[in-house]
């Protein structure tokens, strides 16, 4: 859809709507518009009479407007319909207003998709790798991205896959080679293992991918079917890609048949990974697209809960990575954590909320061990031991306050502080002075949420390294 | 077929375990929490909530078999139950501790008895359900099929 012109009394909107299917014999579009006609009318079954078109002619006319059907590039299978409309803006202050605003709004919609420029230092280069069965989806993912800017490459089977990702390699180890920091292409030998011999694609498409300058980022979006045979291979593939070519520059689409369990993808790497449902039409390919630099996609950005895309949610949007469909960022990747708590099972549901999150996790059920487990820690490496402490304010013995205060003691020792932060199952107020009193940073009701979680540790982000 | 089916059994009977109250929300976090590197983490969580539930509710029982009952000590136990019930979404034994917790403060032995009572009840009730719920999963993945989210 676009906009055509507007002045203040009227908008033009052109609609175009495409389709993959069988399309419409030339000599026959004339008629189709006609009432009681229909392309084929042999089809046994069919419940159709013919009046769609005609109605929808008589509405695009009523509106001012005209509908034909467009002629497609040739090769590609289907119908294009095109009509115009006319919508007149309400002679009152407000309406116009209102008007005006739709139309800014409306403009700043497809601008925001042209809008370039996210990251003003450096100079994003994208291509999308497209790896998929259906030839037809495959051609409209490329028209889309192609349209908006983007490179396209098509692969047909694993070996081209492999083979295209494998002259990426080598021209980004080619542009190392020649920046100053002197990387060696000692990766080239196991490349060519992980990668069986494959048939050439003509160097002319990889033109200007290798030569781009200095100060150029490449970025490659790599969408994957994973209705293919060879996934497991693919899934390899493109793990020993990703590590030679770094994490900021591809990131993967996963496309798995709406309303299936992606379990067939097994143990996908990387946290930034996305999963869509196929069909990738209309709001998924805007997402998609937005996954890219040029349009705004911005890696590792801490909170990023999208749910997953399937026929079942009103909402068209991702799932980051996992087997289960479910988001799962990892914003605690490569921190140590302690859990005191006595409860068992309170214990194992805290520890796994931490682990989804991909931190360390160690725990205790006393209060008196957390105190030995930080002091020994503190100990051996003169650093805070952990990241964060979860402390049950409620256990047996030495409980959650008077362990904190111990901790606090031995902290002052090594001039570091730990966040503690208090679980209680107690309603708040009660509990706050005590907290407080105590030298605990924060607190957290009982059972623990990845949501509150998330957020206490954004609060207390000043507090860590 | 036989595959859909049961999925549609499990789906239609995890969905009647939360209407009726038997499970909340929390039961869906637990199933959030499962995935490829923890594929049995309900069932584990699960598992060691029965074993830790009997354990309490003998010691509630032994508890409040006293001459001399020590209501503290009762107390504890119920905010040990209600904890990790709460942590598995158990809602309608969970429910049952609050009233027990009072009738510990007014060291009410008969309120403590009845409670005792509703809240073994209560247990043996999901825990039926979840063990159910349990062999239904069992059979679609002996079938061939993958397990349904519930929304």
């Amino acid at each position: 859809m676009r906009i055509a012109q507007s002045n203040t009394k009227c908008i033009e909107f052109v609609f175009e709507v495409s389709d993959s299917g069988v399309g419409i014999p030339k000599e026959k579009q004339k008629f189709v518009f006609e009432n009681y006609v229909q392309v084929n009318e042999a089809k046994s079954g069919q419940e159709a009479t013919g009046l769609g078109l005609g109605i929808v002619q008589s509405l695009v006319r009523l509106i001012g407007g005209e509908i034909g059907i467009m002629d497609k590039p040739w090769g590609e299978r289907g119908t294009c319909f095109r009509f115009n409309a006319y919508f007149s803006s309400e002679p009152n202050e407000n309406g116009d207003k209102e008007v005006r605003s739709f139309y800014e709004f409306a403009e700043s919609e497809l601008q925001q998709l042209s809008n370039t420029r996210v990251l003003p230092s450096v100079e994003w280069s994208s291509q999308v790798i497209l790896f998929i069965q259906n030839d037809e989806r495959g051609r409209i993912i490329k028209h889309f991205m192609e349209n908006h800017g983007i490179k396209v490459f098509v692969v047909k089977d694993h070996r081209e896959l492999c083979s295209h990702l494998r002259r990426i390699r080598e021209g980004k180890l080619s542009l190392c080679y020649h920046s100053s920091s002197g990387h060696s292409d000692s990766s080239t030998p196991r490349a060519q293992k992980s990668c069986p011999k494959s048939k050439d694609i003509p160097l002319s498409s990889m033109d200007g991918r290798m030569n781009s300058p200095r100060n150029t980022s490449s970025f490659n979006l790599i969408l994957i079917d994973t209705s293919s045979s060879a996934i497991q291979v693919i899934h390899e593939v493109l793990r020993e890609f990703r590590r030679e070519i770094g994490f900021m520059h591809s990131r993967v689409v996963w496309m798995k048949k709406c309303g299936t369990q992606s379990i067939e993808v097994e143990d996908l790497d990387d946290s930034t990974d996305v999963i869509v449902s196929k069909p990738l039409h209309g709001s998924r390919l805007n997402q998609i697209l937005k996954l890219l630099p040029e349009y705004g996609g911005l890696m590792h950005s801490t909170k990023q809960d999208l749910t997953i895309s399937n026929s079942n949610n009103t909402t068209s949007d991702f799932t980051l990575r996992g087997c289960d469909g479910l988001h799962t960022q990892r914003p605690m990747i490569g921190k140590r954590v302690l859990v005191a708590e006595d409860n068992l099972v309170q214990q194992m549901v805290t520890k796994q909320v931490l682990s989804k999150l991909g931190a360390e996790v160690d725990s205790c059920q006393t209060g008196a061990k957390a105190v030995e487990l930080v002091s020994n820690g503190l100990k051996n490496r003169a650093k805070p031991p952990y990241a964060y402490i979860f402390m049950d304010c409620k256990m047996e013995g030495m409980d959650g306050f008077e362990a904190s205060r111990h901790i606090r003691e031995e902290e002052q020792k090594y001039g570091v502080h730990v966040p503690i932060i208090a679980l209680t199952s107690h309603v708040v107020e009660d509990v706050t002075e005590l907290i407080k009193e105590a030298g605990m940073d924060h607190y957290l009701s009982k059972p623990l949420k990845r949501e509150q979680l998330l957020d206490a540790i954004e609060l207390l982000k000043h507090l860590v390294g | 077929m036989e595959v859909v089916q049961l999925q549609r059994s499990f789906l239609e009977y995890t969905s009647s375990l939360f209407q009726e109250g038997f499970l909340d929300a929390q039961f869906s976090q637990l199933q959030q929490l499962q995935d490829e590197s923890n594929p049995q983490f309900v069932m584990e969580v699960v598992t060691l909530f029965f074993e830790d539930t009997e354990r309490l509710l003998n010691d509630l029982t032994t508890a409040l078999d006293q001459s001399n009952v020590d209501f503290k000590k009762v107390d504890a136990h119920v905010h040990q139950l209600k904890g990790s019930s709460s942590s598995i979404g158990a809602q309608r034994v969970t429910n049952v501790c609050i009233p027990f917790r009072n009738t510990c403060e007014e060291q009410n032995i008969q309120g403590c008895l009845r409670c005792l009572q509703l809240v073994k009840q209560e247990y043996f009730l999901v825990k039926n359900k979840l063990e159910a719920l349990f062999r239904l999963e069992q059979q679609i993945v002996a079938a061939g099929g993958v397990i349904p989210m519930v929304e």
